[in-house]
C-alpha cells in the first residue's frame, strides 16, 4: 500500500492506495499524525483506490474523531468503494466520519 | 563378577601360588623327603612357578588395563617407583644379607623368592604399562600385532619346563663363526635354534616397539620428565640384566637366565623404553611449536565449547581478549563489541587503560583509519601524524581486527605491543584465523539464545493459547429450550473473536454475545480477555440490552488503546415471554430465521463499535429491538472472518453466500449446520487458514 499527500489550496488530500490492514495502517497513521501537527484543518482522504480495509486501518481513523473535532479539524472521505463503505457503515462509523460520493461534494461541503 | 572382583582374585591367587612356589622349595629341597620323585617335585615347583607368572599377568592386564590414560609421565613414574623399590630390595638382600642367614637356607630361600617375585611383577606391570603407550591412538594393525605378541608371552610361561640356551653370547659366537668363515659351525648353529625359532616375534616386538604416538602429545616439561623417568629405568633394567647374567637369580632348579619369559619380557621392556628415550630426545627441540600449536587448537576448542556451556556472551569475550593476547604474547588489547543493529554492546580491556584506548581512538579516527572491514596493522605509532601525546605511552605497534560473519560487522579487536613491528606474518595469520573461528563462535552463541529464546516465546504462545481457550465457554447446554453449536478459529495462535453465554433469572433469562475485537493477534487477545470481565461483570446488573452496551462502551473506552476497538451484539433471551431483545455495537449483522413462516432476516440496526466514541454521546449511536421468537426458530450469529474471507482471486465470501449455504441446510441440527457453512468457506477460499479470526454460533428454539 501506498499513501500520496498532496496540497491542493487550503485542502490536504489523502490518497490510499492498495489494502489498508494491520501493517500498513500504521503508515496512515504516521500521515494523519503529520497532518494534524503542521495544523492542516481540512482534510480529504481520497479513498478511489482503497480495496480493503481491517479493523486495524477502521481503528487510525477512528482514534483521530476525539482530536479532530476538539481542533476543529474537518475530515471527509470521498470515492469510497460500496464494499468499504459498508464496513464503515456496519461499524456504525458512517454516522461519524463523513463519507461522500465525489471529491467536488467534499470540498463544497467543507466550504 | 565384575572387573574388580576379578582383579582381587587374581592378586589373591598370585599370593597364593607365592607361597607354594616357596613352600614346594623348601619342602622339597631342605627338607630331605623321601617320599617325593625329585622329578616330580621339579615339576610341581615349575608349575607353581606358572601359575605365579600368570596370576601376576592377569592382575596387572586388569589392573593397568582397566584404568583410562590421562597423563603419561604418572605410568612412568609409577614404573620407576616399581623398579626402584625392586632393585634396591634385591642388592638389598644381596649385599647386606649376614652370613647367618646364608647359612639358614628356609630364610635364604625365602629371600630368593621374594626377589623372584618382585622382577616379575616389575615385568609384568612394566609390560603392561608399555602397551597402555604402544596402543595409544592405535590402528588396527598394531591392535593385532599386540595381541599375537601377548599370546606369544603367555606361551613363553610354559618356558619354565624347559632349559633353554638363551645366552647371547652364543649368538656372537655363532656370527663370529660365520664371518672367519670357519668350516664347521653347526655345533654352534645348535646353540641359537632358539633365537631362529622366535624370530618372528622379535620382529613383532621390534614392530611394536616403533609406536611412540604418546610422546608427541607432550608439553616440553612432561618430556624432560619422562626422558628423566625413561633413564633410570633403562638402568633398572640394566642391573636386572647384570643380574641374571652373573646367575645371581638362581637356584638348585631355576635359573633366570635359560627363563624365556622373563628374558624375554625384559629384553622387550628395555628395548622400547630404548626407543622411548631416543624419541623423546629428537622430540625436544621441537616440542614448544607442538604446544603453541596444541595451545591454538585449544583455544578454539574453549571458544567452542563455551557456545555450548551456557557461559555469558561476557564471559566469551574475556576468553577471546585473554586468548588473542596469549596467541601473539601481546602487551595490551581492548574488544568492542557491537550488537545485531550495530549499537555498542561491550567493551573490555587489558593492560590498558580506558584513557589511553580513547587517546589511540582519536588517533585512529584523524588518520581515517577504519576498523571495521578489514584487518589493519600498525607497524609503528610514529608514522602516523597527529600522535604528540601518543609517542608519550609505551605502545609502539597495533593490530586491529575486525569480527565479522557473514558481511555482519560484530566487533574489533585492537592487540598493542611495546615495541616496534610486533606483529610479523605469522602473527597476523594465527591472528587472522583466530578471529574468524572467534566470529563464528559468537555468531553461533548469539544463534543459540536467539533459538532459545525464541523457543521460550513459543512456548509461552502456547500457554496463551491454553488460556485463552478456557476464556471461550465449553458448556452450551443451557437449557431445554436452547440448542447452541459454538465455532471459533483464530488466525494467529491467539485471537481477538469472542463469544459467550449467561444464564440468569433461575433460567428464564440467557444472555448470549458474540464479539470482534480489532486488530489480531496478541493484543488482540488481551482485548477480548478485558471484553469477557467486562461482559461477565456487567451482565449480572439485569440491564436492558442497549443500556448494556453504553456501560460497556465507557469500559471499552476505559480499557483498551485510543485506536482500539471492540464490535459486539447483544442477545438477551427471554423464555417466559418469548422474545429477545437485540443490541448492535458495529457487529456483522445476524440472522434470524422463522420456522413458521419459512422468513430469513437479516437482522438490520444501528449500532456504533464499542471504544469509538469515548464519551457520554455513545447512547445516541446505540438501539435496542425485541424480536418475538417460536419452537425451531433459528439465530445465526458470526464474525467478519467468514464473510471477508478471500479466494485466490481476491474475492470475499460475502453476505451472500453465507445466506445461501444457510438456507440450503436450514433443517439441520446447529452443529451439522455449522459444520456445513465451514465445508462451504473452505471450499470457496481452497484453505483452511484464514487470515483472520472467525466463528460462527448457530442457536434453535426448542
Amino acid at each position: 500500500m501506498t499513501i500520496t499527500t498532496l496540497k491542493e489550496n487550503e485542502f490536504y488530500i489523502i490518497l490510499i492506495d492498495g489494502d489498508l490492514d494491520a501493517s500498513s495502517s500504521i503508515l496512515l497513521d504516521t500521515t494523519l499524525t503529520e497532518a494534524f501537527s503542521t495544523k492542516e484543518n481540512k482534510i480529504l482522504v481520497d479513498c478511489s483506490r482503497l480495496n480493503y480495509i481491517s479493523s486495524a486501518g477502521l481503528g487510525v481513523f477512528m482514534s483521530y474523531l476525539q482530536d479532530f473535532e476538539n481542533n476543529g479539524v474537518s475530515m471527509i472521505l470521498y470515492n469510497v468503494s460500496e464494499k468499504v463503505k459498508n464496513v464503515f457503515t456496519i461499524l456504525g462509523l458512517d454516522n461519524l466520519i463523513k463519507i461522500l460520493p465525489t471529491k467536488e461534494d467534499a470540498i463544497g461541503l467543507m466550504n | 563378577m565384575s572387573v574388580k572382583s576379578y582383579r582381587k582374585l587374581y592378586l589373591v591367587l598370585a599370593f597364593i601360588s607365592w607361597s607354594l612356589l616357596l613352600a614346594s622349595n623348601i619342602s622339597f629341597y631342605f627338607t630331605e623327603n623321601p617320599f617325593i620323585n625329585p622329578a616330580l617335585a621339579d615339576f610341581l615347583y615349575n608349575y607353581f612357578l606358572c601359575l605365579f607368572i600368570l596370576f601376576t599377568i592377569l592382575f596387572f592386564k586388569i589392573e593397568i588395563g582397566s584404568k583410562k590414560i590421562t597423563s603419561q609421565d604418572d605410568y612412568l613414574w609409577r614404573v620407576f617407583i616399581t623398579g626402584v623399590t625392586t632393585i634396591l630390595l634385591l642388592l638389598f638382600i644381596r649385599f647386606f644379607t649376614p652370613a647367618k642367614i646364608q647359612e639358614n637356607q628356609s630364610l635364604y630361600a625365602l629371600f630368593f623368592h621374594l626377589n623372584l617375585g618382585l622382577i616379575i611383577i616389575f615385568i609384568t606391570s612394566t609390560f603392561y604399562v608399555w602397551k597402555k603407550f604402544i596402543l595409544y591412538h592405535k590402528t588396527t594393525r598394531t591392535n593385532i600385532a599386540w595381541h599375537i605378541l601377548e599370546y606369544f608371552v603367555l606361551i613363553s610361561i610354559l618356558s619354565s619346563f624347559f632349559i633353554f640356551e638363551v645366552n647371547p653370547v652364543n649368538l656372537f659366537e655363532y656370527f663370529e663363526c660365520l664371518y672367519y668363515g670357519e668350516d664347521d659351525c653347526s655345533e654352534k648353529l645348535e646353540k641359537i635354534y632358539f633365537y631362529i625359532f622366535t624370530s618372528p616375534f622379535i620382529i613383532l616386538a621390534i614392530y611394536l616397539s616403533l609406536n611412540v604416538k604418546w610422546i608427541a602429545l607432550l608439553n616440553y616439561k612432561k618430556k624432560i620428565r619422562s626422558i628423566v623417568l625413561i633413564a633410570f629405568t633403562l638402568l633398572i633394567c640394566v642391573i636386572y640384566f647384570q643380574q641374571i647374567y652373573e646367575h645371581q637369580l638362581s637356584n638348585s632348579s631355576i635359573d633366570l637366565m635359560e627363563n624365556v619369559f622373563v628374558l624375554g619380557l625384559l629384553v622387550f621392556i628395555t628395548f622400547y623404553a630404548f626407543v622411548s628415550l631416543l624419541v623423546l630426545m629428537f622430540h625436544l627441540p621441537t616440542s614448544s611449536v607442538f604446544e603453541r600449536k596444541i595451545e591454538e587448537v585449544k583455544v578454539f576448542q574453549k571458544l567452542n565449547q563455551s557456545i555450548q556451556e551456557g557461559v555469558t556472551e561476557e564471559h566469551i569475550y574475556q576468553l577471546l581478549l585473554q586468548s588473542g593476547i596469549n596467541s601473539v604474547e601481546a602487551d595490551s588489547g581492548w574488544l568492542e563489541m557491537v550488537d545485531e543493529k550495530g549499537n555498542f554492546k561491550a567493551f573490555i580491556h587489558q593492560q590498558i587503560d580506558k584513557i589511553d584506548v580513547f587517546e589511540i581512538k582519536k588517533v585512529l579516527r584523524k588518520n581515517h583509519i577504519n576498523t571495521k572491514k578489514e584487518l589493519y596493522s600498525i607497524k609503528s605509532f610514529k608514522t602516523l601524524s597527529h600522535n604528540e601525546r601518543i609517542l608519550n605511552l609505551p605502545y609502539k605497534s597495533s593490530i586491529m581486527l575486525p569480527l565479522s560473519s557473514n558481511n555482519e560487522f560484530l566487533g574489533t579487536l585492537v592487540l598493542i605491543k611495546n615495541k616496534n613491528n610486533g606483529f610479523d606474518k605469522t602473527a597476523t595469520d594465527v591472528l587472522y584465523a583466530f578471529v574468524s573461528q572467534a566470529s563464528l563462535a559468537i555468531k553461533n552463541y548469539r544463534l543459540v539464545s536467539d533459538a532459545l529464546q525464541n523457543q521460550r516465546y513459543r512456548e509461552e504462545v502456547k500457554i496463551a493459547k491454553e488460556v485463552q481457550k478456557r476464556l471461550l465457554p465449553t458448556n452450551m447446554m443451557l437449557n431445554d429450550h436452547l440448542q447452541i453449536h459454538a465455532f471459533s478459529k483464530a488466525a494467529d495462535d491467539v485471537g481477538g473473536d469472542y463469544y459467550d453465554v449467561y444464564p440468569y433469572s433461575d433460567g428464564k433469562k440467557v444472555a448470549l454475545t458474540i464479539g470482534d475485537v480489532s486488530g489480531n493477534g496478541t493484543t488482540a487477545a488481551f482485548n477480548m480477555a478485558q471484553m469477557k470481565g467486562i461482559f461477565q461483570s456487567l451482565i449480572q446488573l439485569d440491564l436492558p440490552a442497549d443500556e448494556f452496551m453504553v456501560y460497556a462502551n465507557k469500559a471499552v473506552g476505559a480499557c483498551l488503546e485510543k485506536n482500539s476497538f471492540i464490535t459486539l451484539s447483544l442477545f438477551i433471551i427471554d423464555f417466559e415471554n418469548k422474545k429477545f431483545d437485540y443490541s448492535r455495537a458495529g457487529h456483522c449483522q445476524s440472522f434470524y430465521y422463522s420456522d413458521k413462516n419459512k422468513v430469513f432476516t437479516i437482522l438490520e440496526q444501528k449500532g456504533l463499535g464499542l471504544g469509538i466514541l469515548r464519551n457520554d454521546s455513545y447512547k445516541k449511536h446505540i438501539e435496542k429491538n425485541s424480536y418475538p421468537f417460536e419452537t425451531n426458530d433459528l439465530l445465526i450469529l458470526y464474525t467478519d472472518g467468514i464473510i471477508e474471507a478471500t479466494n485466490e482471486k481476491g474475492e470475499e465470501y460475502g453476505m451472500e453466500n453465507l445466506q445461501k449455504i444457510l438456507i440450503q441446510n436450514i433443517e439441520l441440527a446447529p452443529k451439522q449446520m455449522t459444520d456445513k457453512v465451514l465445508h462451504d468457506l473452505y471450499e470457496f477460499t481452497g484453505k483452511r487458514d484464514l487470515n483472520d479470526d472467525y466463528s460462527v454460533i448457530v442457536l434453535k428454539f426448542v
